[in-house]
């Protein structure tokens, strides 16, 4: 148990190192909040490697903390229902054990921005939002297919095993 | 982890980019569908019409009418000029945002715009 509460807490430096790495990118394409979702990574790879509870504790957290100290507090909003919906949908593709990697970090990018998108919409409480959509589908698909090559080449080469599934809890 | 990119993923990618695609290319059709055709005359705005209201508009300068705009079915086209060449007569209909007719001559333009109200509202969240 000690070791998994120090495993956890290393996840989660890390997702939190990629937050801030992320927000020292500017990706520029007219629309605010698009990010890579490199701190993504940490949830796919523990969601194939650890348990979704973990995975979803580490993701929440990561989203709060980083929010809290390189954004602001709509940031948060959004990260959280871009972030909650895309672990849905990964943990669902995985439980299901049909899909490939990236396929599922592609579909979890989608879910989101599909998300993002959705809040964003009751935000400033107009529809007109939507017409963002494509470029948003767009979007996740690339970053979803960059993280699911990364998960899927780190997760190959972490050790069997280190985060066996509930083990020595 | 180990599982390999099968039938399954082609699948699933390619319900997702169809989805795209759709949007895509609905939102492109309803982003340009132009609004309201805005004509000046002489560089001034001489007026601007409703692309939804069935209408022949008279543009007069001098008090004679030189220029006959028809909106039929969402788009204009020049039904009608005094000059000698009838250029803008050919350029046929226009419908989308960004679209125009000409008529040098008579140094009137008739030009498609989008409301200005969605622009707005569209911007909103750029902020």
């Amino acid at each position: 148990m000690r070791r998994r509460t120090a495993y956890m807490g290393m996840y989660l430096a890390v997702a939190l190192i990629l937050s801030y790495v992320e927000s020292l990118i500017p990706i520029s394409v007219g629309i605010p909040g698009v990010k890579l979702g490199l701190a993504n990574l940490i949830v796919v790879i523990m969601l194939y490697l650890a348990d979704w509870r973990e995975a979803l504790l580490i993701s929440v957290l990561r989203i709060v903390l980083s929010g809290a100290m390189f954004g602001n507090l709509f940031g948060i909003l959004y990260g959280l229902a871009g972030g909650l919906f895309s672990f849905l949908v990964m943990a669902l593709l995985i439980k299901s054990d049909r899909f490939h990697v990236v396929t599922v970090s592609i579909c979890g990018g989608v879910a989101h921005n599909m998300a993002q998108l959705v809040v964003a919409a009751f935000l400033v409480e107009s529809y007109y939002v939507i017409y963002y959509m494509p470029v948003l589908l767009i979007a996740g698909m690339l970053t979803g297919t960059l993280v699911g090559i990364i998960s899927w080449e780190a997760g190959r080469r972490l050790p069997a095993g280190l985060w066996s599934k509930r083990s020595e809890s | 982890m180990e599982r390999r990119f099968g039938k399954n993923d082609i699948i699933l990618l390619s319900a997702i980019v169809i989805l795209t695609l759709g949007f895509l290319v609905g939102m492109t059709q309803l982003l340009h569908q132009g609004q309201r055709i805005l004509i000046t005359v002489d560089g001034e705005i001489y007026g601007s019409y409703l692309l939804s209201e069935t209408q022949d508009i008279e543009i007069r300068k001098d008090g004679a009418v030189v220029n006959i705009v028809r909106i039929e079915n969402g788009r204009a086209h020049m039904s009608m000029a005094d000059c000698p060449d009838h250029l803008c007569q050919k350029q046929g209909e226009i419908e989308r945002e960004g679209e125009s007719i000409i008529c040098l001559p008579n140094r009137v333009v008739a030009a498609v715009q989008g409301t200005d109200g969605e622009n707005r509202e569209m911007d909103a969240i750029a902020r």
